[in-house]
Order: structure tokens, then sequence, then C-alpha cells
């Protein structure tokens, strides 16, 4: 299993390094430079490369913001943030991103599973037919537009939540937020869960555990939902990437001072070094979270763990 | 159903639990600050580097110049009590006010102003608004010390301006400067204190808190971080005139979803808003609307001669044959007098914005007989050519097509993709297909602003027809005038117009050989050389529509020159 890992983060610290030269290679064919502005001649521009070592060639730039990545050094900004250093900027951001991404991923997880189970256990009723409902919803509408409709209800017209994110009230100004961007999680998971204990119930083993006299939520959640919740853990993955990425436009409407609103900030400007930043943290919360969801596998189903370490020999 | 029951029943406890939470942070609470929505982040809280409209009315709001501009724009004094200029208008002294301080105790003096103008200059810190002390105001021996070429290169302490003492400033220039006064409310020349922000400054973490800034305005940073999307700005106790501060600060919240902070407003989380058009219809009876004044002018420049990108022929006509089109006045007037300009403004804008068949807007000089320009010359009657006339703009469609031979023409237009630009420029395509008949087309390319600019700008040319903006600097009409002169280096656009006869006239306007009526009538000439020429199509006056809560006021709006000041304003209780 060690090994395997080791495996696992060898690729995905060759994989970042790939990124960030692709990242690099697409800032510099972007057209304009991050000081194109009405005010600025030719000329001052010219200047203004030379001052932060954009007139050297390609190569020593690339090695030096590797260099000074692999310190975690991100640079300094631009244009959105003229000369702050971006680690400054992060420092806040990133947590911000990172704990409404969480709390929608748990919310959407949670309900999404008790809205499949209780589908799959209560198979053509009223009850799963209000789950395929809340999926299809779910998966169709964006979340910006859940998060336009949640806050014209209950924040302006209910007035129960605060219209926009607060650093007052941190957790309950990024309720809304967290709601709609769970939206898409719970649909998904809703659908995955009913799909799957469906099958899983009519299975055979289900059928010898019952006539062993297990019953109850012994038999749903030993028996039938462990065995459900592998393909659940694979759309989780992507479904964690899909939220960071939603929150891009839902960050815009609540206002909330996270990795979203300033990557678009960035790319508007060309600002180089905070777009890199901020694309290269995405692609790094997306390996590791791949890597968990691979190394999880292992944990919920011995099957797969036996057979990844005999591969990995 | 058991399970069911249970779950649905934890679902309501949980959903009960949260909005209970919220139900101490959603409630108004009225305080005396004053709630503003803005689009942007502060890019930067330093005065000697900031460039955009949101940093320099923040900065506004914590640091003073030597002037100040009250309600009604009149100069009023500021840090400065008395401004005196000698004979020959090349040398100004200013005494700098005795009870003015920063918030860390050590008084404003006039070392702080020598200290703003070196930083502003130096060519190592290469700020954007160099050229405001080195071409507009033109500071003795500024243009030498950012020369490489010069033996003063990088030497500030040649710079024109000195503290004689502590409270005694003067300012030496290399020509006299007919708007010396209106000219120091720019943001750039406000005071900066040294061996507070040096230090700081070499860590850059300079204005990044409110521990890192100083203040001597009537307000100060309180709570703040380097693109915070809230942040507050408090009464400043320090601040001379702190008496007649009646607020007890500013609350910023960066809201960028036009929507979002509509809602926020009427939910009175925010006191004003600027007004997305789209939504002015709805707002546009109510008490609280405003239209405020602002001065960027936007207009279609075309690429009349600029070679860089296409390349030239044998004969030196350029590569691409629409450019060499263009270069025919005729045409230019064509397209020019096609469009509804007021249709623009009314009905495609909605934001009150005005139609410009003008290059100097309205509200951004006041001439030598007191006169705001734009009164004292009537755009509709002096430029006719300007203005919307569709037979008359084929007239001249006729006219350019006998001349050149070509009767079917199709030009690119580059326009950035902002909601309101895309929308003008989708409204003037239209506009020129149905006046020409069809005979020009004008295909729509949109592209990024930073990628628009990059192809507009003189050393590329790589366009034929932009739809473009510019914002004066200054209330002087050569904010705009020596934008078309080829041998000024500030140009920042592309249109390759080469012209003699016009360089001479913006020459004679700087070099301080003509009196303020004399040089007030060349300016006039200048903008009717270019509108005769049709070197641009002016097109709107951008404004902005607001909400303002009906219980707030004094907030004083500028168009130009000094940012919205917050100083006077307060909450009817």
């Amino acid at each position: 299993m060690n090994k395997y890992i080791l495996k696992r983060l060898g690729i995905a610290a060759l994989t970042l390094l790939v990124i960030v030269f692709i990242l690099f290679m697409m800032m510099k064919l972007m057209p304009g430079t991050p000081f194109n502005d009405e005010k600025l001649p030719p000329e001052k521009i010219a200047s203004l490369m030379a001052k932060y070592g954009l007139d050297k060639p390609l190569y020593v730039q690339f090695f030096k913001y590797v260099v000074n990545l692999v310190k975690f050094d991100f640079g300094i900004s631009y244009v959105i943030n003229k000369d702050i250093s971006i680690n400054l900027m992060l420092s806040t951001r990133v947590p911000t991103s990172i704990r409404i991404g969480l709390q929608a991923v748990a919310l959407g997880t949670v309900i999404g599973l008790i809205l499949g189970i209780v589908a799959a256990l209560k198979h053509n009723t009223i009850w799963d037919n209000l789950t395929t409902v809340i999926s299809v919803l779910g998966v169709s509408v964006p979340s910006y537009v859940f998060a336009l409709g949640l806050l014209y209800v209950f924040a302006f017209k209910l007035k129960l939540f605060p219209l926009l994110y607060s650093k007052v009230h941190p957790f309950q100004s990024s309720l809304l937020p967290t709601f709609s961007l769970s939206m898409f999680t719970i649909a998904s998971i809703a659908r995955f869960t009913r799909t799957e204990m469906l099958e899983v119930l009519d299975s055979d083993y289900i059928l010898l555990v019952e006539s062993k006299g297990i019953s109850g939520s012994a038999l749903i959640f030993r028996h039938a939902l462990r065995n459900a919740l592998i393909p659940i853990v694979t759309v989780l993955g992507p479904l964690v990437v899909g939220l960071m990425t939603g929150s891009l436009v839902v960050e815009k409407i609540f206002s909330i001072p996270g990795l979203g609103a300033m990557t678009t900030a960035a790319i508007q400007a060309n600002d180089y070094n905070v777009t890199i930043a901020s694309t290269y943290i995405y692609s790094l919360m997306y390996i590791v979270i791949m890597l968990v969801v691979d190394i999880s596998y292992g944990i919920i189903d011995p099957r797969i763990r036996l057979a990844k370490e005999g591969s990995g020999e | 159903m058991k399970i069911a029951k249970k779950l649905s029943a934890l679902l309501l406890v949980v959903l009960m639990a949260c909005s209970f939470a919220s139900c101490g942070g959603g409630g108004e609470e009225v305080d005396n600050y004053i709630d503003i929505q803005i689009f942007t982040e502060v890019n930067t809280m330093d005065a000697q580097y900031a460039t955009d409209g949101t940093s320099f009315t923040v900065i506004a709001s914590c640091i003073e110049g030597l002037v100040s501009m009250d309600k009604d724009g009149n100069i009023i004094d500021a840090l400065s009590t008395e401004q005196e200029v000698s004979e020959d208008g090349l040398t100004w002294t200013f005494k700098i006010r005795d009870n003015a301080e920063w918030t860390n105790g050590t008084p404003v003096t006039a070392q702080d102003f020598v200290d703003a103008f070196q930083k502003l200059t130096d060519p190592d810190y290469n700020s954007d608004y160099q050229y405001m002390s080195t071409e507009i105001m033109q500071v003795k021996n500024g243009r030498a010390v950012v020369d490489p070429d010069n033996a003063l290169y990088g030497k500030l302490d040649e710079l024109g301006i000195k503290a004689v003492d502590a409270k005694t400033l003067v300012i030496e220039l290399e020509v006299p400067c007919p708007f010396m006064l209106p000219l120091l409310l720019f943001p750039s020349f406000y005071p900066r204190n040294d061996a507070f922000v040096d230090p700081l400054d070499a860590t850059k973490t300079y204005g990044t808190s409110a521990d890192t800034y100083l203040s001597c305005g009537a307000f100060k940073l309180t709570d703040y971080e380097p693109s915070a999307e809230t942040f507050t700005l408090e009464k400043n106790e320090k601040y001379y005139d702190a008496d007649k501060v009646k607020i007890d600060g500013l609350r910023y919240h960066v809201i960028k979803d036009s929507q979002s902070a509509v809602l926020a407003y009427e939910n009175g989380e925010v006191d004003y808003t600027v007004l997305d058009g789209s939504l002015v219809d709805q707002y546009k009876s109510s008490e609280e609307f405003k239209v405020l004044p602002g001065s960027y002018l936007w207009y279609l420049a075309f690429n009349i001669n600029n070679t860089k990108t296409f390349g030239t022929n044998a004969d030196g006509t350029c590569k691409n044959a629409n450019v060499t089109y263009l270069a025919n006045q005729n045409l230019r007037h064509a397209i020019s007098a096609s469009y509804d300009r007021e249709a623009i403004a009314n009905n495609v804008l909605k934001d009150g914005s005005w139609a410009a068949g003008y290059i100097y807007p309205v509200g951004l000089a006041t001439g030598p007989d007191g006169q705001d320009y734009r009164t004292a010359v009537n755009a509709v009657t002096a430029y006719p050519d300007t203005q919307y006339n569709e037979t008359k703009a084929y007239e001249f469609y006729e006219k350019a097509a006998a001349e050149l031979g070509v009767t079917d023409f199709t030009f690119e237009l580059i326009v950035e993709d902002n909601e309101a630009a895309k929308n003008v420029a989708a409204f003037i395509q239209q506009e020129i297909a149905e006046t020409f008949k069809g005979h020009i087309t004008v295909n729509l390319k949109t592209t990024t602003k930073k990628a628009r600019l990059e192809a507009m700008n003189a050393k590329n040319g790589n366009f034929e027809i932009g739809l473009t903006r510019w914002g004066p600097d200054y209330g002087d009409p050569m904010t705009y005038a020596d934008l078309w002169d080829y041998t000024t280096s500030s140009d920042g656009l592309g249109s390759g117009w080469v012209d003699d006869t016009y360089s001479a006239m913006i020459k004679s306007c700087k070099d301080g050989s003509l009196t303020a009526e004399e040089r007030w009538e060349v300016l006039k000439d200048c903008e009717k050389y270019i509108l005769d020429r049709a070197i641009i199509s002016p097109v709107y006056q951008k404004n902005d529509a607001s909400l303002i809560k009906a219980n707030v006021k004094g907030i004083e709006f500028h168009a130009l020159g000094l940012p919205t000041n917050y100083k006077n304003a307060y909450i009817e209780k």
C-alpha cells in the first residue's frame, strides 16, 4: 500500500509540473500583456515588462518560476493588486473557498445519500418519484440559478439569511452559497445511490443476509450501502472539483472573497502570476482529491486494495 | 417508512437550526456608516502607484492633496492654506497647513510632498502615472530625470520640488501650467511619508492592512487586506477638519454582480450602488435614482495609416486595403454620420450617458471666460458632419466610393467583451448596414480589453476600426487634444495619423508662448481640426446611473480630478 501511494505521489508531482508548464505557455500565448491600458504608451509597457523580468527568454522565466513555486512562493501580482505578494492574497482566500466547497460536499453527500437510500427502499412510491424530480432539477439547473433564486427568496424576501457573505458571520452567510453549490452534488449522489442500492438490494447475497435474519438498519448500512458506495466515491472526486469551478459564479453572486473571484479577475486582467497561482491551486486540489479517492477505494473494498498491492509489485 | 420519517425529521431539524443561527446576522443595524457598493477590489492603496478609479476614491478618503474641491467645483484649501504663483508662472509656493498630521502623530510637512513627487517620477519605481509630473505638470527637470540618456537620469534631488522649511513647499515648472491647481486634485500628487512607507515598501507590505497605512484625511483604514471584498474606513479623529465629518465611517462592499448589488441595496445592506443599464427602466422614476456625471468619452478610432502589423506595399500604402480606404476622409465622415448617437445613449445604454458629437466632454474644463467649454462650443452647430444624418452619410459614401473606385466595403470593428460596449458596437453595426443599404458592412471582433488595447496601440495598429474610450487625467482639453499628436510619447492610440500642423498647434499650447485666452482658442481649433477630418468618430459620454438612499446626503461627485468625496456626507435620521 505504501509503495502504491508513493508511486501515486510521484505521478502527481510530475502532473503538476506539466500543468504549470502548460499554464505558463497559455498565459504567454494570450493576446496582450498585463500592462495594456489606454494610458500607457508602448514604450512604457516595454519598461514595465523589463521591470518584472518579462522581457527575458521564456525558459529563463519558466525555470525561475518553477524554482520559486517549489518554495511555495507564487510571486507578486502585476495588476489586480500591484506588487503585492500573491501568497498574502491567497492566505485568506483559499481557506474560504475550501471551507465553502467542503461544506457543500458534506451537505450534498449527506442529503444525497439519504434521498437515494429512501428512494431505493421505497422503490416506485411517491418518495422515489420525488427523489427523481429533485435529481433531474439538481443536475440540469446550474448552481448560479439556484444561487439567485435562494438569494431572492431566503435573503431578500424572507430575510432569513444575510444577502452577502460577511467576514463577521462567516458561517451563516455561507449557508446560502453552500446550499446552491450542493444541489448538483445532492442530485448526482441521490441518483447514483438509488441505482446502486436497487441493484445491491436485488442481489443474491442480500437475500442470503435476509435469510440469516438480519434486517433493518444493519442490513442497509452494513451490507447494502457499503457495497453501493464504491461507484459513489468514484463520482465524488469529480463532483468536488465541479464545486470548485462552479463556485466561480456563485462566489460572484454572494460576493465571497474566495479563490474563484480572484481567478476571474486575474484572467480578465492578464495578471500572469495570479492566474497561474490560482489555477495551480485548483489543479493541486484536483490531484489531491483524486489521490484520496483512489486510496479510499481500498478502505471501502478490501478486494481493490489487495489487487492494487498485487499489481504494485 | 420508519427510516424515511426519521430522516426527514432530522433534515428539518438541521434546516431550522441553520435558519435560526442566521437570525442574528440578517437584521439591519442602524448606525452612522455609509455602505458603498463597488464593482472591483481596490488595486493598491499606494497613491503614487494607483491608476484605477476605485483605488483613487478610497485613497482620496484617507489622504488629502494640497488643494481640494467644494461641491460646486471650486478649488479650496486642503493640506495647503496658501497657494502663490510667481509672475512668470514658473514657481509655485505652498504653505502647508499647521494642524495637519498623519495618523501616527507625525505632522504633515512639505517634505511629504517632495517624497511623493520624487516617488511618482522615480524611473526605478516606474509608476504608470509618471508622465503626470514629467509631461503634464512639467516639473522642472522632470523629463531629464526619467531620460536614460540625460546626465540627470535618476537624480531625483534635481527635480524641481523643494521643501524650503517644514511648512513651505516650492514647485518649479518647465513651462507655466494653466491648470496647476485642478491638476493637484489628482491623487498621484498626494503626500507620502517616506519615513513610514519605505521600510514597508521594501517588504511589499505598504498599504496591505490598517497597520501598514497612514492617513491624514477625513477617514482612516481600520479593517483592510489586499483585494478585500469588504473593508471599513473610520472617521479620522486626528483630521484637521474632524469637527465637520458627521459620519462614523464608510464601509465598502465589492459586489460584482449587478443583480446582487441591487438586491443588497433594496435590502438596505448598501446605501449607494451603481446601476447596470439593464436595470435602469425599473428604477428610473424612483426618487433615489441619480445620474452621476462621468467624463469618459467612447469613440470609434480608425486605423488611418498604421502599417506596423499589416506592412506596406511598394508605393507606401498599407497592405490591408481596408486601412487604405479608411485614409479617405469622406468614407470616415460617412461612417461617423451613419449611426444614431441619441438612440445609443437612450435606448442601448440607458444609464444617463449622453450622445457625443464632440471630443472634450461636458464638465471637463472651464475656459478663461468662466464658462464650461461645452456650453461655449455647441457641438451640434459647430460640427454638423459629426452628427447623425443618414442622407448626408450616404452622400459622403457616394463621394468616397467615387474617389476610391470601390462600391462595397467590409470593415472589422474591434470591441472589448463588456456588455455595454458589445451592445453599442452591435447597434452601430446594424445602423451602418441600414444607412448604406449593405454597401458598407461591419463585422464585430470581440476580444478582452487587454487584447483590444494591445491590438490598437501605436506599436501594433492591428485593427481597422475600434470602439475605445479615453478618460481625462486633468481638467483641461489638452488631456484629449494631445492624443492625436504623433510627437507626444503619451499617445497610447494607434491611428497612425501624422499631421505636422496639428502637432504645431498642440506644441504652441504647451510651451507657454500663448496667453490663456489665445491658448483656449487654439484648443477649440484642435477639436475642430480633428472632427473636420473625422480622425475619430465620437459616440457617447459615459455617465453613471446610480441609486443613493434618500437619507444619505452630501456625497460630492465630480466628473474628474477629485474622486467622490465623502467628507461632508451625512445620514439624515
